[in-house]
Formats: structure tokens, C-alpha cells, sequence
């Protein structure tokens, strides 16, 4: 038990904290999880892999928790949470536009975004997780790219010399 | 190349895989300002995606607190699973014990029918006079018919002997003779009786026992 819990508890501790931005609610998440995968491990099919099993259930209940949080009154303080650090150097400010731009996406995005740019999930593996066809994973993946992209021209994160580099 | 060419190679190259490299998709680039700007864009996408995080891992110690979370809500799930069979037997248990004593009223006081198989002492002592009664009211009719014949006979005799000729030798009177008859035809009867009487008391204890077992059969089909 313990060990199953060390193998995963940091693939599914950094989905709950990009899906969540809380530290603490991650953590409390992140129990949530490991409860419910030990009370349905009988469900698991042997056949499939087990990390994306693990990941939906991780998704399904960072989206209860964060169904919870938005009928709770602290909500300012989540998001000042997210956005109270300023970045150091030009890729810091990178990162920290991501997130931002992160919690403007729908659901759906941000769980395949982060699945697959933060979890480094094949796109097969967020199917089975999310329970939806490959296509849909990818096709929400893009239109996750497109709009971070479109924020991050908004913002003026973009230089002229990008695509000399490749 | 078109501008869709490049979304898909851009996409291509978000997923993974090498970046283009052909003459085309320059030239596209250089020509086209839209497809330029997302291509500048997923390449800050990429240096922003790589950078290192500031987040740090979670805690030696949260691995501990679930583990001795989930065992907690083991041992709690296993009393609660404890208490809900303890809770179903029960439930059972004070179902039966329902059911047996309103089967068990219900034959002391229910319906009227039954109420007369209930008690099976009186039962049985009531039921078997009823056939000893009969059995007797017939040797009783048996007998009185039989002393009527012998009544009227024994007029028809005395008649026939007051009308017989004098000159005829005189016979003594002989009424007892009848009296042997009547009393063994008493006798059979009453023997009659007290032969049938162990087999009217089977009959009667083989009554009240489907009596019994059919009211409560009804009981168990009418819940």
C-alpha cells in the first residue's frame, strides 16, 4: 500500500495542484484519491494500465472539489494564490502566464493540457482516463494549445526572433 | 503550403516530434503573419512548458498521513459493514419473532373458525361425544323400534289368544321371553358404540390437526 501510494503520489499530487492551485487542497485531494482507488481497486481492470486509471480518478475529484470550493466564500484567496508570485526571469513569466491562462480554460482543456504537457500522459493513456475517444483528447489538446498561444500573444509574451530558432 | 499544413505541423511539433524544416513551411512563414505569430507563440508555449517548476514535490509525510488514512477508513468501513449485518439480523430476527406471535394471537383470538380448532383438549372432547352421541341416539332408535315390535307383537299374540277357542290347552303367559332381545340389542348397540368411539377420537385429532396446519399455512400465504 505504502508503496503504491510513493510510486504515484507525485504524478497525481502535480495534477491536482495545476487542476486546483492549492497547495493544501491538493494535498487534501491527493488522500482523496488514494481512499477511493483502495476502496475500488476490486474495479480496476488488470488488463489496462493503472496510472491512468489512477488519473481519472484524480481528475474526477479535483472537479467535485473544485464544485465544493466554488460554494465556499474564500475563493479570492485561491486565486491570489496563483497570482501573489511574481516571476524572476522572462521563462518564470512564461510559466506563471501558462498557469494563468490555464484557469481560464474549460475543464476539459486544462485536464488534457496538464495531462499531457505536465504528467507527460500519451494521448491514449488521457483517453482512457477521461473515458472519451483519442480524437476528442486531441482535439481538445489543440484548442487548449491555440487559446494558451492566443493569451500569450495577448500578453505580449512573444518575440520576433522565435522562429529564426528553428 | 497552406495555413492549415502549418497549424497541423505546429500541433505535430507541440505533440513531440521534430520540428519542420522545409524549404515550404519557410517560405509560408515568412509570407503568411497569422501562422508566424502562433508559430512564435508555441515556441514560447515550449520555453514556458520547460521551465522548472517552483512547485515542490509533496511531503515524505503525506505519503504516511493517506496511508494511515486509508487504513483508518478501512477499519471504519468494516464496522460499518459489521454494524449494517448486525442491523439486517436483527431485522430478521424481529421479523420472525412478528410473525410468530401474531400467528400464535391469531389462533388464540382470531377468526371464529379458528378459534374453535385453537384449543385442541376441549376440541377433542367436544368433537368425539358428537359421533358417541349419534352412535347412541341410533342404538337408542334401534332399541325402541325393536321394543315396539316386540309390544306390538306381543299384543297381536295376546288378541289371538283371547280369540282362541276355549277347548284349547291353556298356555302360560310368557312376556319375559321378549326381554333377552331388547337387552342384548341394548348390548349391541352400547358395544357398537364403544367400538367406534377410539375411531371417532382419531378422526376428530386428525381434523383439528389439518384445521391447525391449514389456518397457519393461510396465515404464511396471506403475508
Amino acid at each position: 500500500m505504502h508503496s503504491l501510494v510513493e510510486r504515484f503520489q507525485a504524478d497525481v499530487f502535480g495534477l491536482c495542484l495545476n487542476l486546483l492551485h492549492h497547495r493544501h487542497d491538493a494535498e487534501d485531494v491527493l488522500q482523496e484519491v488514494f481512499l477511493r482507488v483502495f476502496r475500488s481497486l476490486k474495479r480496476w481492470d488488470q488488463a489496462r494500465p493503472l496510472k491512468p486509471w489512477i488519473m481519472g480518478i484524480a481528475v474526477n475529484r479535483c472537479k467535485t472539489w473544485i464544485g465544493q470550493r466554488a460554494r465556499r466564500p474564500e475563493l479570492v484567496e485561491y486565486l491570489q494564490e496563483v497570482t501573489a508570485s511574481t516571476p524572476a526571469d522572462e521563462s518564470a513569466e512564461l510559466t506563471h502566464e501558462i498557469q494563468l491562462a490555464l484557469t481560464e480554460l474549460r475543464w476539459e482543456y486544462r485536464c488534457v493540457f496538464t495531462m499531457f504537457h505536465e504528467q507527460n500522459l500519451p494521448y491514449e493513456a488521457i483517453a482512457q482516463a477521461l473515458g472519451k475517444p483519442v480524437g476528442t483528447v486531441r482535439t481538445w489538446l489543440h484548442r487548449a494549445r491555440l487559446e494558451i498561444m492566443e493569451r500569450l500573444k495577448q500578453r505580449g509574451m512573444i518575440s520576433e526572433v522565435e522562429h529564426e530558432v528553428s | 503550403m497552406k495555413c492549415r499544413d502549418c497549424q497541423a505541423l505546429l500541433q505535430a511539433q507541440l505533440d513531440g516530434l521534430a520540428a519542420p524544416t522545409s524549404p515550404e513551411w519557410r517560405l509560408h512563414l515568412e509570407e503568411c503573419r497569422a501562422c508566424r505569430e502562433d508559430w512564435q507563440a508555441s515556441r514560447a508555449l515550449v520555453r514556458g512548458l520547460a521551465a522548472p517548476k517552483k512547485t515542490s514535490p509533496p511531503s515524505q509525510a503525506l505519503a504516511a498521513r493517506v496511508v494511515t488514512r486509508i487504513l483508518d477508513d478501512r477499519r471504519k468501513r468494516h464496522w460499518r459493514m459489521k454494524l449494517r449485518w448486525a442491523a439486517v439480523w436483527t431485522l430478521a430476527a424481529s421479523v420472525l419473532v412478528i410473525v410468530g406471535l401474531s400467528t400464535f394471537f391469531s389462533r388464540r383470538e382470531g377468526s371464529p373458525e379458528i378459534a374453535k380448532t385453537a384449543p385442541p383438549a376441549p376440541m377433542e372432547a367436544a368433537a368425539a361425544p358428537k359421533i358417541d352421541e349419534s352412535v347412541a341416539e341410533a342404538r337408542q332408535a334401534i332399541a325402541s323400534l325393536g321394543s315396539r315390535i316386540a309390544d306390538r307383537t306381543k299384543e297381536d299374540a295376546r288378541l289371538l289368544w283371547s280369540a282362541a277357542p276355549t277347548e284349547l290347552p291353556s298356555v302360560p303367559r310368557r312376556e319375559w321371553e321378549f326381554d333377552p332381545a331388547l337387552q342384548s340389542l341394548q348390548q349391541t348397540g352400547q358395544a357398537l358404540s364403544e367400538g367406534v368411539r377410539p375411531m371417532t377420537r382419531s378422526a376428530a385429532a386428525a381434523l383439528e390437526f389439518f384445521s391447525r396446519e391449514l389456518t397457519s399455512f393461510d396465515l404464511f400465504a396471506s403475508q
